[in-house]
């Protein structure tokens, strides 16, 4: 498995969601619920409650509704009973008398019973009497029509006082007065029976008056009405004192919705001039009045509610018998009058819940916690126990590796386990050399790459305070090992070519003191285990001591061990099959100074042909291959003469021609490595195939710049070294196929005008970019 | 996953015949890590439809397959991506996205898995391109790349990383003969290092210069899977 896998397969799906569920999801949903129910329940109890409160609110209504209607009745009876008594007094008496009768029972009505206004007694010869309250309320003011039907009748009137006697006298024009013209008296004599009237209005006093009058038929033939004019002030005013709920109120209208008395009386009255037929219920200043009137007309009388900008009333409309007629009693009251204390109540249990609710909620936020608490602690508890199931599987295998002490054996598995149990990028074991001035890599473990390194050694001039720190037996813990004095010496020579920044050393001591230490390249977990790397410390201290040679002697020992060179020494220009600068551009010999071919030189074209290894050393016989190889040497030899190149050289299995090694760019270098390409590939090819082989050869061709010179001392060997030649190499090595011909992209734009190239890709090369290739073809 | 347990394990395993088309009969194969498994097979179609059931992507009717010792069917979709990432494939058909370039596809499968960064992912794929004879890293897209380069991409697309089981299809013969051999030592590098290997063939030839180094040898037929000598 890398260690880099971003997804570890064989650890199981987290169940994040089911934990997510359990410590968020079920203490919510718990506490919402709790929430939903102390809310059913409020909504419950305050519907419940509401409902009783209507319920009791409509029989309280109904209650109030029969007492305005006995108030109603009491206050209309003696109006009716009056008349009776008066009519059955005044049809049996003497006509004589007839005006005293009527004086002295109005009077004694008048005195005893506040709502009546007055009394009127009129006969069909349009004689007129009316008795009513004196000015002052104090006895009574008689007014008679005398001489009625003349031009001459007037009222006589005549004020007494509360004993009878008459105060004053005094007479007022009548007018042509004639109480059969008027209503009360036409209608009762046209009901034959007692008769209410509408309410009317009376100009003197400006109160709205209702009359009862009853016809009767006297001694002397002639046909009465007796009537008595109520005040409907007295009504008003008792239903405006009736209080019905907190701001209920009560109105008495007939059935064409005339308002007769209660709420809004005076309003009506005044917008309608006092004209009581215009006395009807405005909707826009009484909506709710008028509504619960309508409704009425609809419905019916009843209990019911009507709902005004949104908010409910309670009405109740009832019949209320008058004479032959009725009224209508509305009574209209809002529902909060009567159902506020259930709203109160359930803001108060709502206030409570939330409270219950707010504490639940604390509750489960610290049951969420403790369970993540406990969770954690558990994944801790786990993630401890696998890390010392882990270690002791890894000390078990150290353990049971069987040449743990053998001083012979590399004993790789100590960095190995070092590396896996720190996470560590690269682990390494060092040791102190005798000589106790070298310390010497014994094995590293590179972790990512899984390779394992070890014999280089530092001299202690080098790496003076580290090698100190070491050789103190220090433990190091080094985040930044560039920046710590004590190990920047040793970051430079051995850390920074890797790319590792932290340090974690730890000494390995021996009976004598520090006889190495181990070290730790970015291991985030090497303070966790140090007591493991303290173990394997002490496995490293225990094969040092057992390894009885030193690493200078075993070093003597494998020089010596070599065999001697018998070789003859070769000239190192040797491999020149051209020697460079051999030859000028137009391919004539040329005496250059070889002294001065050193320095750089801008574009030079590079050909590299590479052998096959395969088929190289496939061939059995020497003697046939150092022939053909001979052969084929002579050949290009022969073309590059014929083609001007610099230089031809064969390295093992590589042949190496340079054209245009010149100070000035040479433009033709291309061209002619080109054509040296191939007249060397067919040269080649039919060569091979003349010898029944398969190609095996790849050519890569590259122009660029390069530096060159003579090395070495005596005999000196000529050189080129630089981005072409690394280029025409990789051209070479990276082929399409054997036999052919990859060149750069530069040689493609040098020579796309005479040579025809066939596109093979584009490719990242390191340290170059993007670039592409081309394979030769051939010429144009 | 213990170090002598099998890598891919498949145990009587009867795949679904509409989802696969291969005959429904009991197929047991086992690779222990370093293994490298040979299976004969001349239709290239039913080799790529048992690398797919190998790799957990063919439903089963019976038994089970194992890799790494986690059962195909038992896990989800995130653990079989990323178990599925450890596996290195050439795939005969390609299976290449044309739309990006070639170093994306044979990157992508890297980057995607693991957190290995970009300019490792880079060089360690120049590297491999390098063995398999390209001067770099291929940024053409993958249908504009030769049959014999789009198979070296193959090749490196698969040894890219360090997989723990490589299902190499048969390319031998779009593979440049020069390419076999770093084939075959990218192969050995990574069963030493404990990868095992399920290398479908088509002939003989094909394996024959890595015979010796083969662990088991079988044939797949429309009758089922049979082990056969290895010579």
């Amino acid at each position: 498995m890398s260690t880099d896998e971003i997804v570890d397969p064989t650890i199981a799906p987290s169940d994040q969601f089911r934990r997510f569920l359990l410590h968020i999801g079920i203490p919510v949903a718990g506490v919402v619920s709790v929430i939903a129910v102390i809310a059913g329940v409020g909504w419950h109890s305050y519907r419940t409650v509401r409902t009783g409160a209507l319920a009791l609110t409509h029989d309280l209504l109904v209650s109030q509704q029969d007492y305005i209607a006995k108030e109603v009745s009491s206050f209309l009876m003696p109006a009716s009973a009056g008349a009776i008594v008066a009519r059955d007094m005044l049809e049996h008496g003497a006509p004589a008398v007839e005006q005293k009768i009527f004086n002295a029972y109005s009077s004694t009505m008048l005195r005893n019973v506040p709502q009546i206004q007055s009394f009127y007694l009129a006969d069909s010869d349009g004689n007129f009497s009316e008795l009513e309250r004196g000015p002052d309320g104090q006895g009574v003011a008689i007014t008679t029509l005398q001489n009625p039907g003349t031009d001459n009748s007037v009222f006589a009137h005549e004020q007494r006082d509360a004993q009878g006697k008459t105060v004053r006298q005094w007479q007022t024009p009548s007018k042509q007065y004639d109480p059969r013209g008027h209503g009360w008296f036409t209608d009762t004599i046209k009901a034959g029976r007692e008769y209410w009237t509408h309410p009317y209005l009376v100009e003197m006093t400006r109160e709205l008056t209702l009359t009862a009058a009853v016809p009767y038929k006297g001694l002397d033939n002639k046909t009465y009405v007796y009537a008595i004019n109520l005040s409907l002030d007295h009504l008003n005013s008792f239903l405006n004192s009736l209080k019905i709920g907190q701001s209920g109120n009560a109105i008495l209208m007939d059935h064409d919705g005339h308002v007769l008395a209660g709420h809004a009386m005076k309003e009506t009255l005044a917008r309608a001039n006092g004209d009581p037929l215009k006395m009807v219920l405005d909707p826009s200043q009484f909506p709710v009045m008028s509504k619960a009137f309508d409704q009425y007309r609809v419905h019916g009388y009843g209990a019911r509610t009507v709902r005004v900008k949104n908010r409910n009333y309670v009405t109740i409309t009832a019949n209320l018998p008058v004479g032959t007629d009725s009224w209508v009693l509305l009574l209209v009251a809002p529902e909060d009058d009567f159902s506020r204390f259930a709203m109160a109540d359930g803001r108060q249990n709502l206030l409570f819940s939330i409270l219950v609710v707010l504490m639940a909620s604390g509750l489960g936020f610290l049951l969420f916690l403790q369970a993540r608490r406990g969770e954690r602690m558990h994944r801790q508890i786990e993630q401890a126990h696998a890390v010392a199931n882990y270690e002791s599987h890894a000390l078990q295998s150290v353990a049971a590796y069987p040449e743990l002490f053998n001083p012979e054996d590399n004993a790789l598995i100590l960095t190995e386990a070092l590396a896996d149990q720190s996470l560590a990028r690269r682990a390494a074991i060092w040791r102190i050399l005798h000589d106790g001035h070298t310390l010497m890599c014994i094995d590293s473990y590179d972790r990512q790459q899984d390779v394992h390194s070890g014999g280089f050694e530092m001299a202690t001039t080098d790496l003076k305070s580290f090698f100190d720190s070491v050789s103190h037996g220090d433990a190091l813990v080094i985040a930044s090992a560039a920046d710590d004095d004590r190990t920047s010496a040793f970051y430079r020579v051995y850390m920074r070519a890797f790319g590792s920044r932290a340090l974690f050393c730890n000494p390995i001591l021996g009976s004598s003191g520090p006889v190495g230490v181990i070290t730790l390249e970015d291991a985030p977990r090497a303070e966790m285990v140090s007591h493991f790397v303290d173990m394997i410390a002490g496995v490293a201290a225990a094969r040092f001591s057992a390894q009885h040679y030193t690493a200078v002697a075993a070093a003597r020992e494998e020089l010596e061990s070599e065999p001697t060179a018998e070789e003859e020494p070769r000239d190192p220009s040797q491999g020149f099959l051209l020697q460079p600068a051999a030859m000028t551009a137009e391919g004539q010999p040329s005496a250059t100074d070889m002294t001065k071919v050193d320095g750089f030189y801008p574009a030079v074209a590079i050909m590299v042909i590479s052998l096959s290894d395969i088929v190289m050393t496939a061939q059995d016989d020497p003697t046939a291959n150092i022939k053909l190889i001979d052969t084929m040497a002579g050949i290009l030899q022969d073309i590059a003469h014929q083609c001007g190149l610099y230089s031809i050289r064969m390295l093992g299995h590589r042949v190496v021609c340079v054209a245009g090694c010149s100070r000035v760019p040479d433009k033709g270098a291309a061209y002619r490595m080109a054509n040296a390409a191939l007249m060397m590939r067919e040269s080649t090819l039919s060569m091979l195939a003349k010898e029944d082989m398969d190609p095996v050869f790849r050519i890569g061709i590259d122009v660029g710049p390069v530096f060159g010179g003579m090395l070495g001392k005596e005999p000196q060997a000529f050189n080129l070294w630089g981005d072409a030649m690394g280029m025409a190499e990789m051209m070479a090595q990276g082929a399409p196929d054997v036999g052919t011909i990859q060149v750069s992209e530069e040689v493609y734009v040098a020579l796309r005008q005479n040579f025809l190239f066939r596109e093979r890709g584009r490719f990242f090369i390191p340290g170059v970019g993007l670039t592409r290739t081309y394979v030769l073809a051939g010429r144009r | 996953m213990t170090a002598n347990a099998p890598l891919l394990e498949l145990r009587d395993v009867v795949p679904t015949f509409e989802e696969s088309g291969l005959m429904p009969a009991p197929y047991n194969l086992r690779i222990m890590p370093g293994e490298c498994v040979v299976i004969d097979c001349r239709d290239e179609n039913r080799a790529a439809v048992f690398a797919d059931l190998c790799t957990g992507m063919i439903s089963l009717s019976q038994g089970s397959i194992r890799f790494m010792g986690l059962d195909w069917t038992t896990l989800r979709d995130r653990q079989l991506n990323a178990l599925r990432g450890r596996i290195g494939r050439i795939s005969r058909s390609g299976s290449w996205l044309n739309l990006f370039g070639t170093h994306l596809n044979i990157m992508l499968p890297h980057l995607y898995h693991t957190n290995d960064p970009l300019d490792n992912v880079v060089e360690h794929a120049t590297e491999l391109g390098r063995r398999f004879g390209f001067p770099g890293l291929p940024i053409t897209a993958p249908d504009r790349l030769s049959a014999a380069d789009q198979a070296r991409a193959a090749c490196v697309r698969a040894f890219l990383g360090r997989p723990d089981l490589l299902v190499l299809e048969d390319i031998s013969d779009v593979l440049p003969e020069e390419n076999v051999l770093p084939f075959f030592e990218m192969m050995t590098a990574a069963r030493d290092r404990g990868c095992g290997v399920l290398w479908f063939v088509r002939s003989a030839v094909a394996w024959r210069e890595y015979r010796k180094a083969v662990n088991l040898h079988m044939r797949l037929l429309d009758e089922g899977l049979f082990p056969m000598r290895v010579m």
